[in-house]
């Protein structure tokens, strides 16, 4: 008989609170990808991302102690990986452009690549209109698609209901689409 | 909202293509897990230092109660003692026994013994023996009075320390965090800016003329590196990293990082005159306006970045950056920098068939293997490329390679960063500020020696700097930059 994902996930943060080190390179093992995934979504810069990961697991072992174990693991990495997503963007930077320079000619020719490029195109775009929601209708947004976690769970860290968040994914996706339907500037 | 569109945007949602996480990324988040996991651990571990520091401080309390008493209570044999108690000879006293007489002279006597106190603070200590016999209290006094003093001392000289480390972590800026501390030192002892600007007259701008290097102005130099800490937006190290920073590199991987090279050419366009073209060390110029990195690393980080060129670019001259960091590691006192990987060889492959000249900026042009890589270093070397345009937007235009022995794990590990076509699309301007930086920096120094092209350099550093006002090492960019230009870049 195997052990379910909640035995198993406590299991885990058992053995790391007891000081096993292992236990936490094994959690890295499962989860570090999620958190990577689920940051990349927020700014789409894999550099960054990888950056921003490593920061999330810093602040994670930092706050260990006071994770209650009443939300699912990755669901409160993801908070913390939000969060540090949050500070990182809150941080003051001026890096408006210079005045133009000649810039590289670069070209594709092949359908295939402008076909990636259009995707690409309306990812960011969504991405931006996303980044423009209000923070709550934000983070259940983000949580639910971009971290894969249910809205059970997101109702959990949200301390609201589940209906609630359906509202919330609501008013998010009538925002969306009128952010969607403006032309992009 | 219909559900068809509805439908559609969580479609876009959910489908958002991601990369697979870096190589090395697993091995950075692991090397960060802490050795005390255990929250009950160090729960106990933290009680016990509590109740360790509580029966110090209890027993220090019991000490200094103890002194106090002994103080008051033993009688005295000081000259000032002594004497008080002559005086008091002739008086009669018929009453009071000899230890009353003794007690009321001690309480006469201690405002003299304040005197003596404060005279102790002042006097060199060669004289603080001429006090034949002090009371154990006033021994512990004086004591601890000089222990006071050379504490004041030690956070004067900490101050120093603190500030020549904080230059050295900016001083480096792009070469190594660490640097020369008796260097630092000799220029902290030189005279200060004010003094020199007394005994010399003010520099003329224009017109130059070559002239052979003149060492930078200390002070100078010392608000230079403190503020290039500053920029560098590292933790810097602490004070104790000090007394062996001649190990300090002056070249990784064969790229000149010498911090003092830019401090050299300053002092030189300071003093108005304008410095030799083979003075000029432009691979070291590069390293310090590229800096350490913005974030502190942890093990071994590369960086690549590709851009045009900031002046020329013709739609086709470009630079690409490639910088490698390595982890902060504080060094304690007398240790040396420890090395964080060996056998690290930097490579990097140009796919001719998108680039029709590589120039690397700099006089080295060949990457040289690192036997010991250290902890600590940042460096950061650029290349003036001539593409084939248009490139596709994945055609391959170069690949840089890493590959090193980790000394904690001893294991070999490879960073592989592919650049490509589509690298080169955006806009200088869009780059990080650190790529901007060195590609300025790089063209300044081009600029010193070819003696021309200062006026574009020195338009665009006056941009960064207004871009970024809290820049430190834009601002000095475009100081020197709008200086050896010959007074101004287009406003």
């Amino acid at each position: 008989m195997t052990a379910s994902p909640w035995s198993e996930e406590q299991r885990l943060l058992g053995a790391i609170r007891a000081g096993d080190t292992a236990a936490a390179e094994e959690l890295v093992e499962r989860t570090y990808s999620a958190v990577f995934a689920s940051i990349y979504r927020l700014c789409g810069d894999s550099d960054l991302s990888a950056d921003l990961t490593q920061e999330t697991y810093q602040k994670a072992w930092a706050a260990l102690s006071g994770f209650d174990g009443r939300s699912q693991l990755f669901t409160w990495l993801y908070r913390i990986a939000y969060t540090t997503f949050l500070n990182y963007i809150r941080r003051p930077r001026r890096m408006t452009s210079l005045d133009e320079p000649d810039s590289i000619d670069v070209a594709d020719e092949t359908p295939a690549v402008d076909a990636v490029l259009v995707v690409q195109e309306e990812a960011e775009h969504l991405r931006e209109a996303v980044m423009k929601l209000p923070e709550d209708l934000r983070f259940t947004v983000t949580a639910h698609f971009w971290g894969g976690l249910p809205v059970k769970e997101i109702a959990r860290i949200e301390k609201i209901t589940t209906v609630a968040i359906r509202k919330r994914l609501h008013r998010a996706f009538t925002l969306l689409e009128s952010m969607l339907d403006e032309e992009p500037s | 909202m219909n559900s068809k569109r509805k439908a559609d945007i969580q479609r876009k949602l959910s489908l958002t293509a991601v990369p697979r996480p870096p190589d090395d990324l697993l091995d950075r988040i692991k090397s960060d897990i802490p050795n005390y996991l255990s929250v009950e651990a160090e729960r106990a571990r933290f009680s016990r230092s509590i109740g360790f520091n509580l029966r110090i401080a209890a027993s220090i309390i019991v000490l200094i109660s103890i002194a106090a008493a002994l103080y008051v209570v033993t009688p005295t044999k000081s000259p000032n003692a002594v004497v008080a108690i002559q005086q008091r000879k002739p008086e009669p006293a018929p009453t009071a026994s000899a230890t009353d007489e003794v007690r009321l002279d001690i309480v006469q006597a201690a405002p003299a013994m304040q005197r003596q106190i404060a005279d102790a603070r002042i006097a060199p200590p060669a004289e603080v023996p001429r006090v034949e016999s002090e009371p154990p209290a006033r021994r512990a006094d004086v004591r601890a009075e000089e222990g006071r003093r050379r504490n004041e001392i030690a956070a004067v000289e900490g101050g120093v320390e603190g500030f020549v480390s904080g230059g050295v972590a900016g001083g480096t800026v792009g070469g190594v965090i660490g640097g020369n501390e008796s260097r630092d030192r000799e220029e902290a002892a030189a005279p200060a800016p004010q003094q020199l600007a007394e005994s010399t007259p003010a520099p003329v701008p224009t017109p130059y003329a070559y002239a052979p290097e003149v060492p930078p102005p200390p002070a100078t130099a010392a608000a230079e590196t403190r503020a290039m800490a500053k920029t560098a937006g590292v933790s810097l190290v602490p004070p104790v990293y000090a007394d062996d920073l001649n190990l300090a590199p002056k070249s990784v991987f064969g790229i000149s990082v010498d911090p003092s090279a830019f401090r050299k050419i300053r002092a030189t366009i300071e003093s108005g005159a304008r410095p030799s073209p083979s003075s000029v060390d432009v691979e070291a110029l590069v390293n310090y306006f590229a800096g350490a990195p913005a974030r502190r690393v942890r093990g071994v980080r590369m960086e690549a970045e590709a851009s045009p060129a900031p002046v020329g670019a013709n739609g086709h001259r470009a630079i690409l950056r490639l910088t490698i960091d390595t982890g902060v590691v504080d060094v304690p006192e007398g240790g040396s920098v420890p090395p964080i990987a060996k056998d690290a060889l930097l490579e990097i492959d140009f796919n001719r068939d998108a680039v029709e000249r590589i120039d690397p900026i700099g006089d080295s042009g060949t990457l040289v293997r690192e036997n010991a890589l250290l902890h600590n270093v940042s460096v950061t070397g650029l290349y003036a490329l001539d593409l084939r345009t248009p490139l596709k937007a994945k055609q391959r235009v170069a690949t840089i390679r890493l590959t090193y022995r980790s000394v904690e794990d001893g294991k070999k590990h490879t960073i592989v960063h592919e650049v490509r076509g589509s690298d080169f699309s955006k806009q200088w301007a869009s780059a990080s500020r650190r790529h901007r930086l060195a590609s300025l920096g790089a063209l300044w120094g081009e600029s010193l020696r070819s003696s021309s092209g200062g006026s574009d350099v020195a338009r665009r550093a006056e941009e960064l700097a207004s871009q970024a006002p809290n820049d430190e090492r834009a601002r000095e960019l475009k100081e020197v930059a709008v200086a050896s230009s010959g007074g101004g870049g287009t406003r």
